[in-house]
């Protein structure tokens, strides 16, 4: 065997191998799902909040299973002094100062952290994604417009106007004529109000970059009129943004729920949320650990899956940028 | 109505009313399972000397005698100037105090008379004799808006030539004479029942006119900040009269009075000097009273958790006493809308209502008995017993925690045929901090089983009576979180302002029922005038039959509140004042 002949067999193995590697076509999903498999922490992340969201949904079934409806009080369970008793076998996660079921009530309160985290960021990025898109798109006086309206409203102090919206809507029958009701309406107004601002700055960002690329320019030479190259041409190219930054405000509105609920503005009693058993627990954290315990920590637990989530899904968009 | 405790008021009951009665033995209370020491008697035989150092959280409202009108302010109130009439410690009975003797009412009941001691003088820059003329321009002072006292009109109105409304000068009451230096007579337009027992008001205690007209000019009288003293102690001053011993948040120092007689009191006054520390929070100041860097608590009750550990711990549970207050706490029914206007559906509600929970939010049995009416047992025969006692109730249930079939009884009668309420949603007004606000769960939990859905908004307690519940046009349906304090032991001074409907105003209303029931009313005025102190007692134990039964406001805890000393120091807790300690009977040990 020649050297020259080897060298063939070389090569020719060469083209055997290369031919062995299948050439496969990916759309971006695919690529994303394949780079968002290998993110271990983020599949577990993932895997808790399809296990919270299931909870949420069966949150009637399973406290009526344990017979133990989230508002019934159980005074047995309180002390001659109404302290409440903690975790024993009927009462999983203990009661609390009125001797009501814990264990029900963390569960009911998943519902009310999940839609707040759920329409909540869906209002404010829908908001935020046409405002920032028009902005961005039609530069000029609505730019300036809606630009400086977004200034505007970051330069509140975030709590400050939360609250200020939610106190002006939490007395008698609402604000706006009565549109928004004390409750889960006024949180998700008072949250819409301030997140849409962050959204809405990021996507005209975008925009005016997009804006000069060659194809909307071929769209714009062929006639389409500016509400099809918006919806049709610019929008799509959006997705990566849009999906990464409302997997990171969902969390964001939760602790934002939690903290209008806390100083007593939010979520209205009766109704379970973690943030009002949070500010309920101060009072008698010396005594009954788990009343804040078992919230706390579920609220803990729901942020930092959102959290984790979001970075796993940001990293499997954009691999460029590590973190 | 005396403003409660702060920390109380800032959670519960609010106001406190106001009466009088002269007499009256001491119906001292009762029952309860878990207690900590009983109330004691004042121990004797003190040592003279040494500081007492009382913490608090909050100030006092108005150091001035004739503006004060506050529980804890009337712990420095009473040892530092002389009222007429005081109390001694455990004694819901009056005793003359600036007085010599007690008041003699002639047969009319329209001409009380009084006649004081000689020999008392004011601390300095005064340093003169007191004489009726001072006590007379202390009385005037309070219808001038620029002291702004809280009940001259409620009391001393019914004096001959009052105003009837406060201005913006010292008026001059033709109906208050003083024939000579030692007599002081009142004419009154009308008898009145408790006036022997408004006498006890720090309004009487004397202000020289002399020295005190030139601070009650002007929109805001400064008398406060020169006052001078009759009794044992005064706030420290400067030789010009210029309190220096008030830091307004920070602290209140008392010392001796130079110019008081031992021999004309019977205030033994042990120790010498007097220092109330402002701002603590509760947990810690109870602490501090615990391990003996202070003497006694001033307006807030030690918190829940601590009263437990307290009363569970062998070596300290005699360091607490509990004193019954004068009042109740209830749940007042707008019964001038619907569905409260329909006298069953008010019924249903107080049979379903489960009182155990409700006071299980306050600390349980520890925080007093559950109340089936509204004269308290500390009354005793003023009114409690006539009402009938711990026996009258006419909503009851097993453990008094509500009674479903009873309650779905009365919808019935109602008209509501499933026994169900199927009306609309009611609106009940609450604390937004605990324990009022738990309270308000656990009354919506309670009704919930009758079917009547609450909507519940909360607020500040202070905004729940002055916004809301305070204010008819704002009214709610439910005030879950109300409730009264009596200025004495007269059963008038407990119901009228809550449940005469002449009462009724369009702000500070405190008739939060709006109860406008004719016969009750009716019943309220005869009472009034009733000056035979068994009888008045008896009529007014009837009509606190008659609201109860009319379900306007449904009463829930007769409280005790707690006071905790130093093991340093003795005891001695104000019956008539809701356990304020009385540093005039204290000593170091």
């Amino acid at each position: 065997m020649s050297a020259v002949r080897e060298e063939e067999q070389l090569h020719r193995e060469g083209a055997a191998d290369f031919v062995a590697i299948e050439i496969v076509g990916r759309t971006p999903w695919q690529l994303f799902w394949v780079r968002f498999r290998k993110d271990r922490v983020a599949f577990v992340a993932l895997g808790f909040i399809v296990l919270l969201i299931l909870v949420a949904i069966l949150a009637g079934p399973i406290t009526s299973v344990l017979g133990h409806p989230p508002n019934a009080q159980y005074p047995n369970k309180l002390d001659l002094f109404g302290t409440p008793t903690g975790p024993s076998s009927g009462f999983l996660f203990g009661v609390d100062q009125i001797g009501r079921d814990v264990f029900s009530r963390v569960l009911y309160g998943a519902q009310v952290s999940l839609e707040v985290a759920l329409i909540a960021t869906a209002v404010s990025v829908s908001i935020g994604v046409v405002l920032g898109m028009v902005a961005g798109y039609f530069r000029g006086w609505v730019d300036t417009l809606i630009s400086r309206l977004i200034d505007v409203t970051l330069a509140f102090p975030i709590l400050l106007l939360a609250l200020g919206i939610a106190s002006a809507c939490s007395l008698g029958n609402g604000c706006v004529a009565g549109l928004v009701h004390p409750g889960l309406g006024t949180v998700i107004v008072a949250i819409v109000v301030i997140n849409w601002t962050y959204i809405g700055r990021i996507i005209r960002g975008q925009v005016l970059s997009l804006r000069e690329k060659e194809f909307i320019e071929a769209a714009r030479a062929g006639g389409a009129r500016s509400r099809t190259i918006i919806f049709r041409e610019i929008l799509p190219n959006l997705v990566a943004p849009i999906v990464v930054y409302s997997t990171l405000i969902i969390p964001q509105n939760i602790l934002l729920e939690a903290a209008l609920s806390y100083l007593g503005v939010g979520i209205q009693p009766p109704r379970a949320s973690w943030g009002q058993m949070l500010a309920d627990a101060t009072s008698i954290y010396s005594t009954a650990w788990w009343y804040f315990a078992f919230p706390g920590g579920a609220l803990l637990l729901t942020v930092l899956a959102f959290n984790l989530l979001g970075d796993g899904v940001r990293d499997a968009l954009d691999p460029r940028t590590t973190t | 109505m005396r403003r409660r405790n702060a920390v109380v008021a800032a959670t519960a009951a609010g106001v406190l009313a106001l009466v009088a009665a002269g007499c009256g033995g001491g119906g001292n209370s009762s029952s309860s399972g878990v207690q900590g020491a009983s109330h004691s008697l004042v121990q004797s035989g003190g040592k003279k000397g040494g500081t007492i150092t009382v913490l608090s959280n909050g100030d006092v409202d108005h150091l001035d005698p004739g503006a004060a009108y506050y529980q804890f302010t009337y712990a420095i109130t009473y040892v530092t100037q002389r009222p007429l009439l005081a109390y001694k410690p455990n004694s819901i009975q009056p005793t003359p105090d600036l007085a010599a003797s007690m008041p003699t009412v002639s047969k009319d009941g329209k001409t009380v008379t009084v006649h004081i001691r000689h020999g008392i003088k004011f601390s300095p820059p005064v340093n003169r004799e007191v004489t009726s003329a001072d006590v007379k321009y202390a009385i005037e002072r309070g219808f001038d808006a620029a002291v702004g006292n809280g009940y001259a009109g409620a009391y001393f109105g019914v004096i001959k030539g009052a105003p009837t409304k406060i201005g913006n000068t010292v008026p001059s009451i033709s109906g208050i004479q003083t024939p000579n230096k030692y007599t002081i007579i009142f004419k009154l337009a009308k008898p009145s029942g408790i006036f022997v027992s408004a006498l006890q008001e720090p309004l009487t205690a004397p202000v020289p006119a002399e020295y005190a007209r030139k601070f009650d000019q002007g929109k805001s009288s400064s008398y406060g900040d020169h006052q001078v003293a009759t009794g044992p102690y005064m706030v420290q001053n400067n030789a010009a009269g210029k309190i220096t011993g008030y830091t307004p948040g920070r602290q209140i120092v008392l010392v001796r009075n130079p110019n008081w007689n031992p021999k004309t009191s019977w205030r033994p006054a042990y120790a010498d000097k007097i220092l109330f520390k402002e701002g603590f929070d509760p947990t810690v100041a109870t602490k501090q009273i615990l391990n003996g860097e202070a003497d006694v608590n001033g307006d807030f009750p030690p918190p829940a958790a601590q009263l437990k550990s307290i009363t569970s711990n062998s070596s300290q549970k005699g360091q607490l006493e509990f004193t019954p207050t004068p009042g109740s706490r209830f749940v007042a029914l707008n019964t001038q809308k619907p569905p409260f206007n329909n006298k069953y559906v008010r019924m249903a509600v107080a049979y379903v209502l489960d009182r155990n929970s409700m006071r299980l939010t306050r600390g349980g049995a520890i925080d007093g008995d559950i109340a089936t009416h509204f004269i308290s047992p500390d009354f005793g025969s003023h009114g409690f017993n006539q009402a009938g006692g711990f026996g009258f109730n006419p909503f009851p249930s097993k453990n008094n925690s509500g009674d479903v079939a009873k309650a779905q009884a009365m919808l019935k009668k109602a008209g509501f045929k499933s026994g169900k309420y199927s009306g609309p949603q009611v609106t009940q007004v609450a604390d937004n901090s605990p324990p009022g606000s738990n309270t308000a769960a656990v009354v919506a939990n309670s009704l919930a089983k009758i079917g009547m859905k609450v909507k519940t908004i909360s607020v500040q307690h202070s905004a729940m009576y002055t916004r809301f519940c305070g204010v008819p046009k704002n009214a709610p349906n439910i005030c879950p979180n109300v409730g009264w304090i009596a200025d004495f032991h007269e059963p008038q001074a407990d119901l009228d302002a809550n449940f005469n409907g002449k009462n009724i105003l369009p702000a500070n209303n405190v008739n939060w029922s709006q109860l406008n029931d004719p016969k009750i009313n009716a019943l309220m005025e005869k009472a009034k005038v009733e000056l035979n102190s068994e009888k008045r007692w008896s009529e007014w134990g009837q009509i606190d039959k008659l609201i109860t039964e009319s379900a306007a406001a449904i009463p829930w805890i007769w409280e005790k509140s707690p006071t905790l000393y130093s093991t340093k120091v003795t005891h001695a807790s104000e019956l008539w004042n809701g356990g304020e300690p009385d540093v005039s009977f204290m000593s170091v040990k």
